[in-house]
């Protein structure tokens, strides 16, 4: 991990997403894909846990490369960007990217 | 006279309560209005802790921009092609969560850019004249 001075500008967390989630059975049935907005709650989740003091206020660009199956294990990395409003963030599987974007951050200390 | 839940569920391949939107109000060539309830449900599939985060106002949409997609392709004759969500630009959350708004969710989407394969929907979802979360959905075809 980085550290520049006391705010560490990168986070990162390992995360699955457990085959009985309850969004799994009807998305889709038998054929069981994370729901895009379910890997951006994780994403949101890493972001609070990371920065207390910050609350996601949108998101500025999101993809959505490949599909992530249930209880494959990613991680989520979180990097702070020269603008204090934004957060770069990407979950990869093995290495390789499933998911990246852009978030837009409100904090209450700068 | 609005398509009921029934029907939104031959036309999108989300099912049980995944299937989130609870009737199309209207819908043309360009646009779809939708209502929703579900975001109250106790059993809403997308809550975490009990909450139901606004970030899945950007579900509700996608599968409205979905079954658009699906009415087009009925209405040409043609199958309901699967769609998945592939991207979200410019997207604002004025709230952070759904599980606690007590009126009907209006998912409202505008199509923008898109003729049966890939799409751009311009989505809105509020309740009254309040926007609760605004964004741009890309739909791209499940290969």
């Amino acid at each position: 991990m980085i550290v520049t001075g006391v705010r560490q500008v990168s986070f990162e967390i390992s995360r699955a997403i457990r085959a009985d989630h309850p969004s799994l059975a009807g998305h889709f049935p038998g054929a069981p894909i994370v729901p895009g907005v379910v890997i951006l709650d994780e994403v949101a989740a890493a972001l609070a846990e990371w920065r207390k003091d910050c609350q996601l206020t949108g998101i500025r660009a999101v993809k959505f490369v490949l599909p992530l199956k249930p209880e494959q294990p990613f991680t989520i990395c979180l990097t702070a960007k020269g603008a204090k409003t934004e957060v770069d963030f990407c979950c990869r599987v093995e290495g390789r990217m499933v998911v990246e974007g852009r978030l837009e951050i409100r904090c209450d200390k700068i | 006279m609005p398509i009921a839940k029934a029907e939104i569920r031959t036309l999108i391949p989300h099912a049980g309560l995944m299937c989130l939107l609870d009737s199309v109000l209207e819908w043309d060539d360009e646009s779809i209005v939708c209502t929703s309830e579900t975001h109250r449900d106790p059993a809403n599939p997308l809550r975490r802790d009990g909450r139901l985060s606004a970030l899945h106002a950007f579900e509700y949409g996608a599968q409205a921009a979905a079954v658009h997609g699906g009415l087009r392709a009925r209405s040409a004759g043609v199958a309901a092609p699967p769609y998945y969500l592939a991207a979200l630009r410019d997207a604002h959350l004025q709230v952070m969560r759904l599980d606690d708004i007590d009126s009907p969710l209006e998912v409202r989407g505008q199509r923008l850019f898109g003729d049966g394969g890939n799409a751009i929907y311009e989505c809105h979802v509020s309740v009254g004249d309040a926007l609760l979360a605004d964004g741009r959905i890309t739909l791209m075809l499940r290969t």
